[in-house]
């Protein structure tokens, strides 16, 4: 149970429509002549339906519409022609599906078996479900056993983004600040990419960030802050063995500026604390200059 | 003020669940039919974020996606597609269409609120 239960009839009542409009568009449908944009209608009507479907819980309507929706995928990318026999099935599997939204509507659950032979049908069509793996996606926000290590390890994590990175509405510092969050961390920012004031480009990044954060959590939590920006960054995360005269002497390197440190409160990175004693003052300026040109910070 | 976020989908009952859930979190919504519709509404208007379906009538999220992109209004606004779809290359896609990032259909409210955060955090968060 869940909040979204209150949305439960909506979605019966699109699901209704949803319905009628498959129906009425599959047999308006010419097996031999069959247009890109009408089966482009009946695929998102079957996805509609299986969209919502698990949101609520009804499974097996998000089973049967997966594989209906698999075939009409085939079709309109070509890969099986919509024959009558298909588009009989098709239409048989929208019956089907009717009265699985029905069952929920009425709070039963169908029988496992409900459409068994039309699924199978559809499955024919559709080559052996090639696509059926993809029924893993479901499994993404369910309930995730909590993987916590029991004691915590450091991490050194190199953060280097690609100039174009702020054109994809990523903020490298709103993933600092998650970062933060993990555990304990101390954040240096590099500069050394920054090029003369000449040659700057004001909306790309320019700067790229040390981190080492001691932490309880997995590799995996770590590697999840960066799930939006692997791709536009490189990006390098291990293990590293704290010396034993703590991290205030691990990170500093010339041409570095520290940004931040003790960042374990809720507020994230902090403003510009220390600054290494290489660089002068004006230095921090890269950090603001980042916030600037950050429309979402 | 709240942030405000839109919210495009040709399901009604997907608009009313991403809407309730982010209103809940302290978000402002607007909402969209399809990309055609997003485009209208938006207009030059100021947003925070975008949350968009893929698969809609008239113009689909990729188009929406590149559409923004090509705005300058829109060029650093974070955009999350939603999505039913397991297979990589509509990720891969939605990604150099513009995409900030990517949130998996049926979402549970708390993982939507989540991943919102992560790329539009609410106003007071973000001071």
């Amino acid at each position: 149970m869940n909040d979204l239960d209150q949305f439960k009839q909506t979605y019966i009542t699109e699901c209704f429509e949803l319905l009628v409009e498959m129906e009425e568009k599959l047999m308006a449908l010419d097996p031999d002549a069959a247009e890109m944009e009408q089966l482009n209608a009946i695929f998102r009507c079957a996805h509609s339906i299986k969209g919502g479907s698990g949101a609520f819980g009804f499974d097996y309507i998000t089973n049967f519409t997966h594989v209906l929706e698999a075939l009409l995928d085939a079709m309109r990318e070509g890969r099986v022609a919509p024959s009558r026999e298909a588009v009989d099935t098709l239409l048989k599997a929208s019956d089907i599906v009717t009265q699985m939204v029905r069952a929920a509507q009425e709070g039963v659950r169908p029988p496992d078996d409900l459409g068994a032979d039309v699924k199978a049908r559809l499955e024919a069509f559709a080559g052996g479900m090639a696509k059926g793996e993809t029924d893993a996606a479901y499994g993404l926000f369910g309930e995730e056993p909590e993987q916590m290590s029991d004691s915590e390890s450091s991490w050194r994590i190199d953060f280097a983004p690609h100039e174009t990175l702020f054109t994809t509405g990523n903020e490298p510092l709103l993933i600092l600040r998650e970062l933060a969050r993990l555990g304990k961390c101390e954040i240096t920012a590099y500069t050394a990419r920054v090029p003369e004031i000449a040659y700057l480009t004001a909306t790309n990044c320019h700067i790229g960030w040390s981190i080492q954060l001691l932490t309880a959590q997995p590799e995996a939590a770590i590697r999840e802050v960066f799930e939006f920006v692997v791709d536009h960054c490189d990006l390098k995360i291990e293990a590293i063995e704290l010396p034993a005269a703590g991290p205030e002497t691990a990170l500093h390197t010339p041409r570095a500026v520290k940004i931040a440190s003790a960042a374990e409160d809720q507020q994230g990175t902090k403003a510009p604390q220390t600054t290494s004693m290489f660089l002068p003052t004006w230095w921090r300026w890269p950090h603001c200059f980042t916030r600037l040109h950050s429309p979402n910070c | 003020m709240a942030k405000k976020i839109l919210a495009v989908d040709d399901s009604k009952t997907m608009r009313e669940m991403v809407s309730f859930t982010l209103k809940s979190a302290g978000y402002e919504i607007m909402e969209a039919e399809d990309g055609q519709d997003a485009l209208n509404k938006l207009n030059g208007t100021k947003i925070d974020a975008v949350i968009t379906d893929l698969n809609m009538p008239n113009m689909n999220g990729f188009e929406l996606i590149r559409a923004l992109r090509a705005n300058p209004s829109y060029k650093f606004t974070p955009i999350l597609m939603l999505t039913t779809e397991g297979d990589d290359s509509k990720k891969q896609e939605g990604k150099s269409a513009g995409a900030t990032g990517w949130i998996v259909k049926p979402f549970n409210p708390e993982k939507l609120v989540e991943v919102v955060k992560k790329v539009c955090p609410p106003a007071e968060a973000a001071a």
